[in-house]
C-alpha cells in the first residue's frame, strides 16, 4: 500500500505525519541509475538526467527513517491544523521515497473559477500543489538518493550542503598566490565569485594531481585556447588575472574543458562533462 | 472532520449501556416518552428494551460500515511481533458501568454522570470498548509491531500466532487502533 506522509515544522519527538493512505502522489519515475550522474557542483544536468548519490543510508544526512525498516502505522495522522507547517512531503511508493519541498508559494490562498456545467467560483481553501517531478526520489532495494537541484533539497537533507565544495577564503587566496599567477587591475580574494569559489575548490585537486613538467604543458594548452581572453606571460609562465572572467577561463583551462572536435577542427568549451 | 463525527458515534455506542441499564431499571418504557400514544400503553415492557437494545445495535452496524472511509493502513507479513486476544480485557471497565446506571435514580443524576463518561470516553483512547462488536463476531487484540509500536487491533478473524496477520486493508479508527473489515 503506498502512503503519504508529511513532516511538520516545529514538531520535535515525532515530525512526521500521515498525510494520506493507499493514494499514489507522483507517477513512477523511469529512471535507470546507471546514467545517472554521481553528484558533482560543476555538472550542468541535462534535462533528462538525474545527479545520484550512492550508499544514501551511509551519510550522516540521510534521515533516519530510510535507514530504518519503514513502518506506516507507526506514524499518527496529520490533524487539520498542521497543514501550513508542512516542511516536505513523503510518498512512499512500493519500496521507493519521493520528496517534494513544502514552500509557502506552493499553498494556493486564492478564488479558482471552476468550470462544470456552469462556471462557479470556489472559495480559497487551503490547497497544496503537487509537482510533477518530486526533488528527490530514494531507491531503498540500491540505496541510492537521486535529484536534479541540491539546492532545494538541502531543507530536507539536514547537511547534505557539505557537498558544495566551496572553497574557503584560504584556500582561494592559496590558489591565486599559486607562483603561475599574477593578479592587475586590484582583482583580489574578496572579488572571486561564488561559482568560481567552487571550481577553485574542484581545480586545486586537480592541480595536486599534476607534475610540474604536465603543468607547463598545460600552459600551453589553456594559452593556445584562451589567446584572446587571457593573458600569459610565456616566459615567466605566469596568467595575467584582471577580473572575475578571465579567472573563470584559467580554471576551465584547469579542468581542461577545452577541446577541438576530430572533424571540422572547432574549437569548444564544455560547461559540463560526464566521463565515459 | 468524517474522523471527528465517527468518534463522535463511537462514544455514543461505548456508553450506551449505561442509559439503556437507567432506563430498564426505572422502568422507562416507550409510554413513558410519548405519552399521548395510546397504544403503547398496551405494549409489554420487554418491547420497549429490545427496541432499545435494537437501536444501539444499528448504531454499532453504522459505525463499523462507517468504518470503512476511515484512513487505511496495511499489515505485512512478519509487521507484528507479538499478539494477544483481549476479548476479556475490557468486561471489568464495562461491568462497571452496570453498577455506575442502577445506583442512579433520577434524570439529572444521570445527566451528569452521563456526560462525564461522555467526554472521558471521547478524550481517551477507548472508543472502541463496546462489547456489541463481539455480537458482530468482532474479535480485540493487543499487538506488538516489529517496530515496537502497540497497536489494538479488532478483527473478525481468529488470530492466534503473529505470523497469521497479514491484512491489505485495516482502518485506522485512531493512531492506536485498527479495524479489519472481513
Amino acid at each position: 500500500m503506498n502512503n503519504i506522509f508529511a513532516k511538520v515544522k516545529g514538531l520535535r519527538k515525532k515530525p512526521y505525519l500521515k498525510l494520506l493512505s493507499d493514494e499514489t502522489l507522483f507517477e513512477n519515475v523511469d529512471i535507470n541509475l546507471n546514467n545517472c550522474v554521481t553528484y558533482n557542483t560543476d555538472h550542468n544536468l541535462d534535462e533528462d538526467s538525474w545527479f545520484k548519490l550512492e550508499n544514501f543510508s551511509e551519510q550522516e544526512y540521510c534521515l533516519d527513517l530510510l535507514k530504518k525498516d519503514f513502518d506506516a502505522k507507526d506514524y499518527d495522522n496529520l490533524t487539520k491544523d498542521q497543514f501550513s507547517k508542512i516542511s516536505f512531503i513523503l510518498s512512499q511508493q512500493e519500496n521507493n521515497f519521493y520528496f517534494q519541498k513544502v514552500t509557502p508559494s506552493l499553498f494556493i490562498h486564492r478564488k479558482i473559477v471552476s468550470f462544470g456545467e456552469v462556471a462557479s467560483i470556489e472559495n480559497s481553501k487551503d490547497r497544496l500543489i503537487i509537482n510533477r517531478l518530486p526533488d528527490a526520489i530514494y531507491f531503498k532495494n540500491t540505496d541510492t538518493l537521486v535529484f536534479k537541484n541540491l539546492p532545494s533539497i538541502t531543507s530536507i537533507f539536514d547537511g547534505i550542503d557539505e557537498l558544495y565544495k566551496e572553497a574557503t577564503q584560504e584556500e582561494v587566496v592559496d590558489f591565486i598566490t599559486q607562483p603561475f599567477i599574477t593578479l592587475s587591475n586590484e582583482y583580489e580574494a574578496e572579488k572571486v565569485s561564488k561559482p568560481n569559489r567552487k571550481r577553485i575548490g574542484l581545480a586545486m585537486t586537480t592541480l595536486a594531481r599534476l607534475t610540474d613538467p604536465e603543468k607547463l604543458e598545460m600552459f600551453t594548452y589553456i594559452e593556445s585556447y584562451c589567446e584572446e581572453k587571457l593573458k600569459f606571460d610565456g616566459e615567466t609562465n605566469k596568467f595575467n588575472i584582471s577580473s572575475d572572467d578571465e579567472l573563470k577561463m584559467l580554471l576551465y583551462g584547469i579542468e581542461q574543458r577545452y577541446y577541438t572536435t576530430p572533424f571540422g577542427h572547432e574549437k569548444r568549451l564544455a560547461n559540463s562533462v560526464v566521463t565515459l | 472532520m468524517l474522523n471527528q463525527a465517527f468518534r463522535l458515534l463511537l462514544t455514543v455506542n461505548a456508553t450506551s449501556l449505561l442509559l439503556i441499564v437507567y432506563l430498564v431499571q426505572n422502568k422507562h418504557t416507550l409510554s413513558y416518552f410519548f405519552s399521548e400514544v395510546c397504544w403503547l400503553y398496551k405494549l409489554p415492557n420487554f418491547v420497549s428494551y429490545v427496541l432499545y437494545a435494537l437501536i444501539t445495535i444499528l448504531l454499532t452496524w453504522i459505525s463499523i460500515k462507517l468504518s470503512s472511509k476511515l484512513g487505511k493502513d496495511e499489515f505485512k507479513k512478519g509487521d507484528v511481533d507479538c499478539i494477544e486476544h483481549a476479548n476479556n480485557s475490557f468486561l471489568p471497565s464495562y461491568l462497571g458501568y452496570f453498577f455506575v446506571a442502577l445506583g442512579i435514580n433520577n434524570w439529572e443524576t444521570l445527566w451528569f454522570v452521563y456526560i462525564v463518561l461522555f467526554v472521558f470516553t471521547f478524550l481517551s483512547q477507548a472508543l472502541y470498548f463496546n462489547p456489541l462488536f463481539l455480537v458482530f463476531g468482532y474479535e480485540f487484540y493487543n499487538i506488538k509491531t516489529k517496530t515496537g509500536a502497540a497497536i489494538f487491533l479488532i478483527s473478525r478473524n481468529k488470530y492466534k500466532k503473529p505470523e497469521d496477520i497479514v491484512i491489505a486493508v485495516a482502518n485506522r479508527i485512531n493512531n492506536y487502533t485498527f479495524i479489519e473489515k472481513d
